[in-house]
């Protein structure tokens, strides 16, 4: 995870796209609540409502 | 990083196309294999366990002993122009934009932890080359060249879609690129597309449909979908296709242009779609030409190295080495996205790590790109045994030429299974059906009998080395089955009375040549050049089949039927001879006639298979 996250920061410095930093926020908070919800079943129905 | 032996690294292709391993130890290519080849299923894109497994077991190493692995692209900037077009042409797009992230944030970023969970034990570093550097490393570094201009053309990558570089020694330098979404690889592929075969597949068949027509449409291709300039650089007018916005490759635009919309697939052929494939082929043999021509200018050199998907377009890499002023060329038989394996691995030991490398002008480093697998006598008789085949005859290493030259000269058509298996998409001898070219029905049969494929698709020969130039007007080596040349005008026969009243696909039906199984309708053929010093049984077997015959040459195709992946063990071989209808099936030194299979349990009808 963290060198993922290291790379699109070296990519957006790199490329000085911080345009796209917004949008790779939302995706990587979309992305980690259903990964939560994928890992705990129980969560699911709480999640639901939020994405 | 080991501290002590030889460096050895793990490439790997995959979540794209056409997943494939391969193992390099101190630059030398141990094994490579792509991973349809196991799983069984054609261009199988997911992470390649099975060919991981093989290429490690082959080198005699488990994860642990390696100290890289080097990944043939980089995700994070491929996402990221992904997310850029996306933007760039939202709201349109969504229906794409739907279709892609699933497998993004599921899969393609999570390169380095699922690769680490997949090899436990493994503490080296992952490396990752841009997907153009691992297809110009997998055509210069085992190329025979010192010195090379190196040309790899694809559908997308990161950005690049074309790229222009300079090989030196072990420097690679990269010159020049085009950039998505402009792309001559996904030009071909929405005409695939269009003309109702399936892409990143059926290219080929696109290829083999244009001898049949005439480029009447070429002008407006040029005039209305590409502007194509003098160096080879091109533009692409992308309101005639949907790739940027939608699920389909051409739009309505494009249909409006050509007065009809895409063929329905596996619909009759009309002559129109034919010409439609003609000036295709045409325009993209311009291109290739050019941008060859342009990238030996600025590499300042007069060799030549090919990769990408596009590369194994052997008609324009045929008219490459007659017109563009090559003085050597190098088509890496892997071209397309498994090749990127190779290129990922080796980029790794000579860019990275500084590895030297050895070119001796001559010889490349692939050695026939026989890279996969290959089975022993005890693991042959296991799997005939297994499968209910008892009655094999065996022959000792120097009547086995001669015992299949027989059958082939009395018309049996064969399939041939010897050795390492090929890495790339070629048959060349390890894993290939065989038969007589000089036979006029041979195409036909092998086709609908025994490929259970579209008839207008030719087939491939192999010649010997020191026969090609008698037999075809070829200038170099071609052992990869990756240029194509003309049948030498003193082969080729007068049109018979009433030929030239046929059309179409019947056109098939004229002789053209004393070997009509490989000779297309403009008398081009595939080559394969066979040396004895790389492939001595196969060259042998020529040689048994020139002194029956008279011809060094035979018919040369895969060994699988339609929608298959090449075989690969014994066992796949067996089960692909019992769903065909060849005569003979030869597995190392045993040969296994069909009348001594038990009867078929699964029948074979065209229908079934899968579209390939």
């Amino acid at each position: 995870m963290s060198s993922i996250l290291r790379e699109f920061w070296m990519f957006l410095r790199s490329e000085r796209k911080w345009w796209m930093a917004p949008m790779l926020l939302v995706l990587g908070i979309v992305g980690a609540v259903a990964v939560v919800a994928a890992l705990h079943p129980a969560l699911a129905p709480f999640i639901y409502p939020l994405v | 990083m080991s501290s002590t032996g030889p460096v050895k690294i793990l490439g790997i292709s995959a979540w794209y196309h056409d997943a494939a391993a391969c193992l390099v130890r101190d630059g030398e290519i141990v094994a490579a294999c792509e991973e349809e080849r196991f799983s069984r299923r054609k261009h199988d894109a997911r992470y390649p366990r099975n060919a991981v497994e093989y290429v490690l077991r082959e080198g005699g190493i488990d994860a642990g002993e390696l100290d890289a692995v080097a990944f043939y692209d980089k995700p994070v900037l491929k996402f990221a122009r992904i997310l850029e077009t996306f933007v760039s042409v939202a709201p349109r797009g969504i229906a794409a934009w739907m279709h892609f992230a699933p497998g993004w944030l599921k899969d393609k970023l999570w390169i380095e932890s699922h690769v680490r969970r997949e090899l436990p034990g493994f503490k080296g570093r992952l490396l990752f080359a841009e997907h153009h550097e691992s297809h110009a490393a997998s055509a210069f570094y085992p190329s025979p060249f010192e010195k090379a201009a190196v040309l790899t053309v694809d559908g997308v990558g990161e950005w690049a879609t074309t790229s222009i570089a300079a090989g030196e020694g072990r420097d690679l330098r990269m010159l020049r690129e085009i950039r998505f979404p402009h792309s001559l690889g996904l030009l071909y592929s929405a005409f695939t597309y269009w003309l109702g075969f399936k892409v990143n597949s059926g290219e080929y068949k696109v290829m083999g449909l244009a001898p049949y027509g005439a480029p009447k449409y070429a002008d407006l291709i040029r005039e209305k979908l590409i502007d194509l300039r003098d160096d080879g650089s091109f533009r692409l007018n992308l309101d005639c296709f949907g790739y940027l916005t939608g699920l389909r490759m051409t739009n309505r635009r494009f249909d409006a242009m050509f007065g009809r919309g895409p063929r329905e697939p596996e619909s009759p052929l009309e002559q129109f779609h034919m010409d439609m494939a003609a000036s295709l082929q045409k325009v993209t043999e311009e291109a290739m030409i050019r941008l060859a021509r342009h990238a030996m200018e600025i590499a300042g050199s007069r060799n030549l190295c090919l990769a990408g998907g596009v590369a194994l377009n052997c008609v324009a890499n045929g008219r490459i080495l007659r017109e563009a002023g090559v003085e050597g060329l190098f088509v890496q038989p892997a071209a397309g996205d498994a090749g990127g394996a190779l290129g990922a691995a080796l980029s790794a030991w000579h860019r990275y790590m500084g590895g030297p490398r050895v070119a001796d002008g001559r010889t490349d480093r692939l050695r026939g790109s026989y890279l996969g697998p290959s089975y022993s006598d005890d693991d042959i008789a296991a799997a005939l045994r297994d499968e209910g085949v008892a009655a094999a005859e065996t022959c000792s290493e120097e009547e086995l030429p001669r015992r299949v030259a027989d059958l082939l000269a009395s018309g049996k058509t064969i399939g041939w299974f010897q050795g390492r298996a090929e890495f790339g998409p070629r048959a060349l001898g390890a894993r290939s059906i065989l038969g007589d070219p000089r036979d006029p029905e041979m195409q036909k049969r092998l086709n609908l009998q025994v490929k259970y494929r579209e008839s207008f698709r030719p087939f491939a020969p192999s010649v010997t080395e020191e026969a090609a130039a008698e037999w075809f007007d070829l200038s170099a080596k071609s052992p990869y089955m990756l240029v194509t040349a003309p049948v030498h005008p003193s082969k080729r026969l007068p049109p018979e009375p009433g030929d030239a009243s046929l059309a179409g696909i019947d056109r098939l039906r004229t002789r053209r040549s004393v070997i009509p199984a490989v000779t297309h309708l403009d008398h081009s053929a595939r080559v394969q050049t066979v040396s004895y010093d790389v492939n001595p049984l196969y060259w042998k077997l020529l040689r048994a089949f020139e002194e029956r015959t008279g011809c060094p040459v035979l018919v040369n195709t895969s060994f699988n039927v339609r929608g298959e992946p090449m075989v690969l063990s014994p066992r796949d071989a067996i089960r692909c001879f019992r769903r065909t209808q060849l005569d003979a099936l030869v597995l190392g030194r045993r040969i296994v006639s069909r009348t001594a299979l038990p009867p078929s349990p699964v029948p074979v009808e065209q229908g079934a298979l899968a579209l390939d």
